[in-house]
């Protein structure tokens, strides 16, 4: 897994990089020439890295980057599909955001969240959401006038109601 | 000088600028500790509050909110994974680990002491470098910027894996980090490059959003994954008493902080680096200051040296970065060039004056630095076992309340909803990254660097042609940057030679 997925984000790079080049033909001469340079280097290490990593070729590498370890010791199939789960979610919450706003889609979010995939009880899940709403209001909202905007959903039944009126 | 630098404390020590720096300290402990509300914006917030204080007091008050805001943020940043500053964020590669094997309270311990010797340290530069300031600015041209650059680059090497498959994984990931950092407007021609049609993109690919995805969201995937807490099924009691081998190991590494944090100085006194380039040359060098191949695999599974270098160097940065701004008023970073603002607002005009007429002034500044972060460590060493046992909080109770002060810290800093497409964008790159064995750190160096690095290079060659590689500045930051890269060659090499056991 871990060398295909190696293969097939080396030759995504690849094709940015080959994007590039291609874009700088449009821009003036002081303005493509460091890109240039760049995507040619990215291309020519994604070509001696997209042979490296080919599967099966260097069994030995995973685990050996200077970087934090995925846990190993979880079945594969539950992480995956866990992983699969977590990535819905926050996907989920990124699309309550541009719907509901930030406010009300962090409060639905925790709660959801410690209800549904956390198992929690009532009074967790209420005092939980309670405090992060509080915090939010107290801090974001109040103190330090962070402008959240309404989502779209909300905006949209605002001007239906404004125009029903 | 030493009657103003004694003058200096005593400045400090009178009732109302001891109070508003012990204000300010609090503030900034919080808003370390906190995501997405960063120091910079702290500062902005509270500009409006210095207007009817004296200099002897604003002073101590955004300075001594100013310092500590690194030291605090490093505790998120080892608990959670989460950069409780963008300048933290390097932290995160062996503190994170080491929480996770039940060594938090010893990360803590190092994060916190590192923190505190390189914030000394830098107000120590501070001091020290006033007499000699004006020919060293003077010396820094855009070519010897550059240069620091490259250093900084080259770094790469150093924190890429240590077979050649790592090295040429590493340096793919770099490249395309600079690749990244090619959107927006080009620096000489105003060009818009890469940016789609979108508003959003012509200042460049958002750092913070991008860091806090690139980092915080593979960690959480993990979290969830293990289904565990932070630091698994450990006994509190273990949590904790690693505090004091952590402060013992910032000594036992004490040359190593020294460097760091004189790393730290160098690039916070240059102006238009910004304070997170020198956290990672920091942390390359922590790494390739190991000896052994087995040392050195340990760096990013929870390497103490790894907390230790960019500890020290994301805190000394401040003393030094002090230096250009108040002797020339050219602000180093972004939130010198608020506190720039708030000296002008108290009356004080940057330049000769601070070095002259105001010498004591300037010196309550250096002690402020050093005075504000032994209190900070010492309140926080005071609670650090119960931050320690945090780490204890079941996942499922963690993970929603750190997805959302991801979104809270990637929206926070600029208010803009199109951050967090940005964070969650590179929350599955980091993620990929991971699975694919390419290493995160070098990518966000190149994604750092590439601006400046094309800026100066063009500034470098329309002033001075090709001549500026002969320039003594250069020549020596070069030979420097050729060690850099030949040290990690040359030590494997070493490593190679002595037989397995010695």
């Amino acid at each position: 897994m871990a060398n295909k997925g190696a293969t097939i984000l080396t030759f995504c790079i690849m094709a940015a990089a080959v994007a590039v080049l291609i874009a700088t033909r449009q821009w003036p001469r002081d303005a493509a020439q460091f890109p240039t340079g760049i995507a040619l280097f990215v291309c020519g290490m994604a070509v001696i890295n997209f042979l490296t990593s080919w599967p099966g070729n260097n069994k030995e590498h995973a685990g050996k980057t200077m970087d934090l370890q995925l846990a190993a010791e979880a079945d594969p199939a539950r992480a995956d599909r866990n992983t699969i789960t977590i990535f819905l979610w926050i996907l989920g919450f990124l699309l309550c955001i541009f719907l509901c706003g930030f406010p009300l889609a962090s409060l639905l979010f925790i709660f959801l969240y410690l209800r549904l995939e956390g198992r929690e009880g009532w009074r967790v899940c209420v005092g939980m959401t309670a405090t992060a709403g509080l915090f939010l209001y107290l801090l974001y909202m109040l103190a330090l006038k962070t402008s959240f905007r309404s989502g779209w959903l909300l905006e949209w039944l605002r001007n239906y109601l404004a125009a029903s009126n | 000088m030493l009657d103003s630098l004694q003058e200096g404390l005593l400045l400090l020590f009178h009732a109302k600028p001891f109070l508003y720096m012990l204000l300010g300290v609090f503030i900034g402990f919080w808003v370390g500790i906190l995501p997405g509300i960063g120091g910079s914006a702290t500062l902005a917030i509270m500009l409006p509050f210095i207007y009817r204080m004296t200099p002897q007091e604003g002073i101590p008050f955004l300075l001594g909110m100013h310092s500590v805001v690194q030291t605090t943020g490093d505790i998120t940043s080892v608990l959670f994974g989460i950069p409780g500053e963008p300048t933290t964020v390097a932290t995160i590669m062996d503190g994170y680990p080491m929480a996770k094997k039940g060594e938090a309270g010893r990360a803590l311990g190092a994060a916190l002491m590192s923190s505190l010797v390189g914030a000394i340290i830098g107000a120590i530069v501070l001091v020290v470098a006033i007499p000699l300031v004006k020919p060293l600015i003077l010396a820094c041209g855009s070519p010897e910027m550059l240069m620091v650059i490259i250093i900084g680059l080259t770094s790469i090497a150093g924190l890429s894996s240590k077979d050649g498959r790592g090295l040429t994984a590493g340096l793919l990931a770099g490249g395309f980090g600079l690749l990244c950092a090619m959107v927006g407007e080009a620096p000489q021609t105003g060009t818009l490059r890469l940016t789609f049609g979108q508003m959003a993109l012509w200042n460049g690919i958002p750092l913070v959003p991008a860091i806090i995805g690139i980092f915080t969201i593979p960690e959480i995937v993990d979290l969830k994954v293990r289904g565990t807490s932070i630091a698994g099924n450990l006994s509190p009691e273990k949590l904790s008493s690693g505090v004091m081998e952590g402060i013992r190991d910032t000594f036992r590494h004490g040359w190593l902080v020294i460097r760091c944090s004189l790393i730290g100085s160098w690039i916070g006194f240059l102006p238009g680096l910004g304070g997170a380039v020198s956290q990672w040359i920091a942390y390359g060098h922590a790494v390739q200051s190991s000896r052994t191949k087995e040392e050195r695999a340990g760096f990013g599974k929870g390497d103490v040296r790894g907390v230790l270098g960019p500890g020290a160097a994301n805190n000394s940065k401040e003393g030094a970065g002090l230096i250009p701004t108040i002797a020339f008023g050219i602000p180093a970073t972004g939130s010198m060039s608020i506190l720039l603002s708030g000296l002008i607002i108290l009356g004080l005009a940057p330049g000769p004056d601070m070095l002259t007429k105001h010498l004591a002034l300037t010196f309550s500044m250096a002690w402020t630095i050093a005075l504000a972060n032994i209190i900070t460590v010492a309140v926080s060493l005071l609670f650090i076992n119960h931050f320690a046992r945090l780490t204890l909080i079941r996942g499922n109770l963690l993970i929603p309340v750190i997805v959302f002060l991801c979104f809270l810290g990637a929206y926070g800093t600029e208010n803009r909803m199109g951050d967090l497409l940005v964070m969650v964008a590179f929350g599955f790159l980091g993620y990929w990254m991971l699975r694919a064995g390419l290493p995160r750190p070098p990518f966000i160096i190149g994604l750092l660097l590439g601006e400046p690095a094309e800026t100066y290079l063009a500034l470098s060659t329309q002033l001075y042609g090709f001549n500026w590689l002969f320039r003594p500045g250069v020549v020596i930051l070069m030979l420097l940057a050729v060690a850099v890269v030949l040290y990690p060659m040359l030590s494997g090499w070493r490593m190679q030679k002595v037989p397995h056991g010695k």
